[in-house]
């Protein structure tokens, strides 16, 4: 879809950034000691801190990814939500006071407190930059999606600038200024993602609602027609339609081409058969997009050159409700479980995609209706990724039990969240900050499922981008409201990625140089050094961000959020509760958690689709998601080593 | 060196009781969602599905664990000032 800039929103953004660039400039002078610029002198107030970790916390994978994946699949977007957040509880309960009092800068000091090993140092370092990379591609993504509506730029332009404003915000005051931007990010997400709750309900539910389009396209749906119609044109209502053959790529798929013998276009239906009457169907007018035809040219959007003009095609928006309980035509306001309770007893039309790979070398996109009741919506495994969950197969299951385990482990093995218990000054500090984070994420993924159903049937949605729904949701409430989501958005994405480098530069700094390759520095250097590795990384996450355009940033996160618990949470809680840990169990440990996770995702069978581009029953291993086989492994890893290791004295690795 | 020792005060009995309580219900709300989806997905109180009801549940308990924890340790640690150690 093609989106209108806003100036407003343009307006808004430019504030936002000058304020947070104000405040990073304003800092800058105040930060000249590393531990200034790695841990914000330990002097954060908890209070502070703790809505900064919900700002850390709440990237763009939360707010982009989540509401995107709830308003085009419904209830499964709720479980990473649910999944995310649980994962606190072993961060308050298990790994926050320990890991304040183990540690100054970053999360291998507290892994190598009680051993002082180079070994450690290392591989802590290296599982410290491999998460942070896997957690910045989607954050980047997630700018560059953004950046189409709101300023009217190409994706890499949203990269781009993320990159740079960042890059800036991180070397002029490092984790101070991270923080207090961080702070401001977590504030205003919460407190606009309830205002737009409030609108969501306020507005209740209206059939076939279509609020923002310009064009106003009404898109088409024809029947009951009886079985044996379906090749008869006329009698489904196209007079001058000529029907054409399915053949090769379209053979026995549930489409329906029609060639209009004047306009000379065609038109791609869906053909949905009745549930209650089997020998009848409707057809639903489909959208598609047609790439690759030839080189520099436009795609082909509805028939039409991509574009705005009169003469040009566009996506058209949709998310409507087909049916109301009690055949209402709408709801009025509804109170938040009204809300729930009136979405599951509805019929929703919902969207998916078929991929047509034509003889010219195009792709052709159809993107069709799915009538859908309410109550399959709020049910899980709709999303491909969690289809197993009602597969028959005892591997698809285990794919969503690791998934979960994934989410669970890895929020308190996530080096960008244990950095931010070294700026508070004391234990109790650290474990009131959480409850803070806690008490704040925990509403905000409440509000997630509202915002989700509210996109899913705001007449806004765009088919062939999920990540844009609640910028497009604020958008159906009108500009201003538009303009603040996407500046908020815009500064999610700062927050959490100016957190994710200060994460990674500790980690080359502190850990690499000075740690492991004990390179003398002084504290300035030290800080000059965490300067230019921020330049860096920051280079790397742009490259990165533009070339994983395509991927649903919600997805990317649990890959990271995989690879951080298989590498980093074994050896966390083993240090903490076994006293026969040692040092070479510890780096075996993590070694083994990083590559095999890395290697399980890589030769998974989403990786082989969506990264590859190969057929996901030629992947390598049984299911996608590692954590439940590589979790356990990195544990058994320890053990097994610390047990064969520790009765020798041992030195520094 | 092949051990450690870190003191009784950075874990409290209680947290592992609220720790385990909660891992107890977060395993039994993916095992349901697993094997019995479409069984818990028919079911409803107040008019709304399982699988709604007890994600709310698990979001609202780790909030209400964790402040039950914050009020009970209030006194303990240092909050403003100097460190623990």
């Amino acid at each position: 879809m093609i989106h209108e800039a806003s100036w407003i929103a343009v307006l808004i953004f430019s504030t936002f950034v000058a304020l947070t660039l104000g405040i990073s400039f304003f800092f800058a002078g105040k930060t000249k000691s590393s531990q200034g610029y790695f841990a914000a002198h330990g002097e954060v107030h908890w209070f502070v801190n703790g809505i900064a970790f919900a700002g850390d916390y709440l990237s763009a994978a939360s707010f982009l990814g989540i509401c995107g994946m709830i308003a085009f699949f419904g209830y499964d977007g709720f479980l990473y939500s649910i999944g995310y957040l649980a994962g606190w509880i072993v961060a308050l309960f298990v790994i926050a006071e320990p890991i304040k009092r183990l540690g100054k800068y970053t999360f291998a000091d507290a892994l190598d407190a009680k051993f002082d090993s180079p070994g450690i140092k290392l591989v802590a370092a290296i599982s410290t930059l491999a998460v942070s990379i896997f957690y910045l591609i989607p954050q980047m993504v997630g700018a560059g999606v953004l950046i189409q509506p709101l300023l009217g730029f190409p994706h890499y332009a949203g990269v781009l600038i993320v990159g740079t404003v960042v890059t800036l915000i991180v070397t002029t005051a490092g984790m101070v200024s991270t923080t207090y931007v961080q702070f401001l990010k977590g504030s205003l997400l919460v407190l606009f993602s309830f205002i737009l709750v409030v609108l969501i309900l306020n507005r209740g539910l209206t059939v076939d609602q279509q609020t923002v389009d310009p064009k106003h396209h009404q898109l088409q749906v024809r029947g009951p027609f009886e079985l044996q119609t379906q090749s008869d044109s006329k009698a489904m209502g196209f007079t001058n339609g000529v029907i054409l053959k399915d053949e090769s790529i379209w053979k026995d798929k549930p489409f329906l081409r029609i060639n209009d013998s004047e306009s000379k276009q065609t038109t791609i239906w869906k053909i949905q058969k009745s549930k209650n009457e089997p020998n009848y169907f409707h057809l639903y007018e489909t959208q598609t997009v047609l790439e690759g035809t030839k080189v520099g040219e436009k795609p082909i959007v509805n028939g039409l050159p991509k574009g705005k003009g009169p003469n040009d095609g566009d996506i058209w928006p949709v998310g409507t409700v087909a049916k109301l309980p009690s055949d209402k035509k709408e709801t009025g306001p509804l109170g938040p479980l009204e809300f729930i309770r009136t979405v599951q007893q509805s019929e929703i039309i919902l969207w998916g995609n078929e991929k047509f790979k034509q003889e010219d070398g195009s792709t052709l996109t159809v993107y069709f209706p799915k009538p859908t009741q309410g109550s399959e919506i709020l049910s899980p495994g709709n999303h491909p990724s969690l289809k197993g969950i009602r597969s028959d197969k005892f591997t698809d299951k285990l794919n969503f039990i690791s998934l979960m385990l994934a989410l669970f482990c890895g929020t308190a093995s996530l080096p960008h969240i244990l950095i931010r218990y070294y700026t508070v000054k004391s234990q109790a500090c650290a474990r009131n900050s959480t409850v803070v984070g806690i008490t704040t994420i925990g509403f905000f993924y409440v509000l997630t499922l509202f915002l989700g159903l509210g996109a899913m049937t705001s007449g806004a949605l765009d088919v062939s981008d999920s990540n844009m729904a609640a910028p497009l949701l604020a958008r159906s409430f009108g500009e201003i409201m538009f303009a603040m989501i996407s500046a908020i958005a815009f500064t999610t994405v700062l927050g959490t990625v100016s957190g994710l480098i200060v994460a990674a530069s500790g980690a080359v700094v502190h850990d690499l140089l000075s740690g492991y390759l004990n390179i003398p520095m002084k504290d300035e250097t030290k800080v000059k050094a965490g300067k230019i590795s921020s330049i860096f990384v920051g280079i790397i996450a742009i490259v990165l961000g533009i070339l994983f355009q395509k991927m649903n940033v919600n997805y990317l996160v649990g890959w990271a959020f995989s690879v951080a618990a298989s590498a980093n949470l074994p050896s966390l809680v083993m240090l903490l509760f076994w006293k026969k840990t040692t040092k070479e169990g510890i780096i075996t440990a993590v070694l083994v958690g990083m590559v095999s996770s890395l290697a399980w995702i890589l030769c998974s069978a989403d990786t082989f689709k969506d990264i590859y581009g190969l057929s996901p029953e030629s992947a390598l291993v049984p299911f996608s998601q590692p954590g439940i086989v590589t979790i356990p492994l990195g544990f058994i890893t320890l053990i097994l080593i610390s047990l064969m290791t520790g009765s020798k004295k041992t030195t520094s690795a | 060196m092949s051990g450690n020792n870190l003191p009784e005060s950075d874990h409290t009995p209680l947290g592992f009781k609220f720790f385990f309580f909660y891992v107890i219900i977060y395993t039994i709300f993916v095992l349901l969602n697993t094997f019995y989806a479409d069984k818990i997905a028919s079911l409803t109180t107040i008019g709304i599905n399982i699988p709604v009801i007890y994600g709310f549940a698990l979001i609202f308990s780790a909030v209400f664990l964790a402040l039950v924890y914050s009020w009970v340790f209030r006194k303990t640690g240092s909050h403003s000032g100097e460190l623990d150690r």
